[in-house]
């Protein structure tokens, strides 16, 4: 790297300036959604006269936004536990089978398909005369049969195992890369002690797949907090409000009422819902990285 | 690798375990492909075949009606969707992954002071939802003429996807040996012939990684194309395929074919290129 200062210089803009741009660019847009947040603006014309916190008060206050908050968070909760330890566990099981390959290529190809296909797949799965239930009424279990997604008791959950559907793939390869990269010698001293099964699995497995639940935690956490694209295509938010979630909400107010400001502060707060999750993993990942 | 997985079966495996573990990784596996199946079914048979469940083959009269039904849509032409998706998903794909690339090659090699920051600054992005985009990005598009536009979306696509990307490839760049970088730095190559001629060739299997996850994240995305463009004969074919459902009466064979059609590209792009989709999930992890 030793070469005259100014050449130095021009390399650098070649190859960062780029994303130097993009970063200062994305910043803006997050400082000006913020600025937008605490503004009047709350029709198709733009209006950005400072009322400050007088649009987060108004959404938070209304029962759409407490509905969307406690769905997220059953969300997040219904969404990533079951991921993650059915991955883990899936993973587990797929290496002692020996068929890794044959059933990645299964547990993936529904990661490889658009969320709006996944739920209009399983709109027709749930449907009243849908798949679901004519494969209940033909095992005789009757008591199953219900319309999945029009019931508000069952919708929201429906719509949850939409997301498992489509992530556990992902769950599953990342565990299954861990437990592959777990130091042959640690293994083999603790069968030679005499572990086996589940005393193998929870004592030797588990503290050395640590790594891969820092990786799967908190990206499926994020994706049930900007989850969206499956409201939208299997229920908008309905029956009654019984499947809203902040990224629907958010939209609903900012491109369908048009109270720009409103959507912008919900678009804060599910930043900052983001953020709790986001901080601890990054502290933890820079320790790794630099520490 | 291999040996320690070798060694799971040789010291712990029975035959009842090995039977358990096949029967529930089956059973499970099998409930995760189904509504592939079952959509497929519904894609090539007459309704009346489906009442039954699509498993009843008392009668099999398969046809590509719906298809064709789908694609030639008199309000939704799902051709044009697909088409569509495909002007915007090429370039979004391209120009991010280029300029992402040099941005890690330039993480991973050079060295000066505010790099880690900057790297930082750079991740948090990763962490910003869409929807905090969508409004000003809506506003700066609208007024400087970009809004329903391919190129605004693109761009858009382009912006959102180098962070990432260059977080992937910088972990990627930094496991690939510096010798030949270094012989050619003493040679008198520039940095430029360096990454063009050493970086780039050697690293494409993780580039082709990142572009096939940039080009699966583009055509499945929904939510900046349903904010960005807004005139029907622009729509991409994620937009589309929800208004196949129609108002009143929905037609579960159009409907079904259109997911097929939908879901087609990236699908066989997954089958094509397995192994790089596989690293792009876990590549992540390798410098952990």
């Amino acid at each position: 790297m030793r070469l005259p200062r100014r050449y130095k210089i021009i390399q650098f803009l070649i190859f960062l300036g780029p994303i130097l741009t993009i970063t200062v660019l994305l910043y803006a847009m997050i400082a000006w959604c913020t600025y937008i947040s605490m503004s009047d603006w709350r029709s198709a014309a733009i209006s950005l006269r400072f009322v400050g916190f007088r649009n987060y008060a108004d959404v938070v206050s209304t029962e759409r936004f407490l509905v969307s908050l406690i769905n997220n968070i059953q969300w997040m909760i219904l969404f990533m536990i079951p991921t993650t330890f059915l991955g883990l566990v899936l993973a587990y099981l797929i290496i002692m089978t020996g068929k890794e390959t044959l059933f990645r290529t299964i547990f993936l190809l529904s990661t490889a398909i658009s969320m709006t296909v996944a739920g209009t797949l399983w709109v027709w799965m749930y449907a009243s005369e849908g798949a679901l239930n004519t494969l209940f009424k033909m095992l005789g279990l009757n008591f199953l049969v219900r319309p999945w997604i029009s019931d508000p008791s069952t919708a929201l959950y429906a719509l949850i195992f939409v997301t498992i559907w489509q992530y556990l793939g992902f769950s599953i390869i990342v565990f299954e890369a861990a437990i592959k990269g777990i130091d042959r010698a640690i293994v083999e001293a603790a069968v030679v002690d005499g572990a086996s099964g589940l005393t193998l699995f929870f004592r030797i497995i588990l503290p050395q797949v640590k790594h891969a639940f820092l990786i799967v935690v908190p990206l499926l956490v994020l994706a049930a907090l900007k989850v969206f694209d499956v409201v939208y295509v299997m229920t908008r938010g309905g029956p009654g409000l019984s499947t809203y979630v902040l990224a629907y909400f958010m939209w609903v107010k900012a491109f369908w009422e048009r109270f720009m400001a409103d959507g912008a502060a919900i678009a804060i707060i599910i930043l900052l819902l983001s953020l709790v999750v986001v901080i601890p993993y990054a502290w933890y990942a820079l320790k790794r990285w630099f520490g | 690798m291999k040996s320690l997985i070798r060694m799971l079966r040789e010291f712990k495996m029975t035959p009842v375990k090995w039977l358990i573990a096949n029967t529930i990784a089956w059973l499970i596996g099998f409930v995760w492909i189904l509504p592939f199946i079952g959509i497929f079914m519904a894609s090539i048979r007459p309704f009346e075949e489906l009442v039954e469940g699509w498993w009843n083959f008392a009668s099999f009269h398969p046809t590509l009606e719906k298809y064709y039904e789908a694609l030639f849509h008199p309000y939704y032409p799902l051709w044009r969707g697909l088409i569509n998706s495909l002007i915007i998903t090429v370039p979004s794909t391209i120009i991010p992954v280029l300029l992402a690339a040099m941005a890690s090659y330039a993480f991973a090699r050079f060295s000066f002071p505010i790099k880690n920051y900057l790297f930082l600054t750079m991740l948090f992005i990763m962490a910003v939802p869409q929807q905090m985009m969508v409004i000003p990005l809506f506003f700066m598009m609208n007024s400087i003429g970009l809004l329903d536009t391919y190129l605004g979306l693109i761009l858009i696509h382009s912006s959102w996807g180098i962070p990432w990307i260059t977080f992937f490839l910088r972990n990627y760049f930094s496991m690939i040996p510096k010798e030949y970088e270094e012989a050619a730095l003493v040679d008198g190559a520039t940095y430029w012939q360096i990454f063009t001629r050493i970086v780039f060739p050697v690293s494409l299997p993780g580039i082709i990684s990142a572009a096939v996850l940039q080009f699966a994240w583009v055509w499945n995305d929904f939510f900046f194309a349903l904010v960005f463009l807004l005139s029907p004969e622009k729509y991409v074919a994620t937009r589309i395929l929800p208004s196949l459902k129609g108002e009143y009466h929905v037609d579960w064979g159009l409907l079904s074919a259109g997911s097929i059609l939908v879901m087609l590209i990236p699908v066989l792009l997954y089958f094509a290129l397995n192994k790089y989709y596989i690293r792009g999930f876990t590549g992540w992890a390798l410098k952990g």
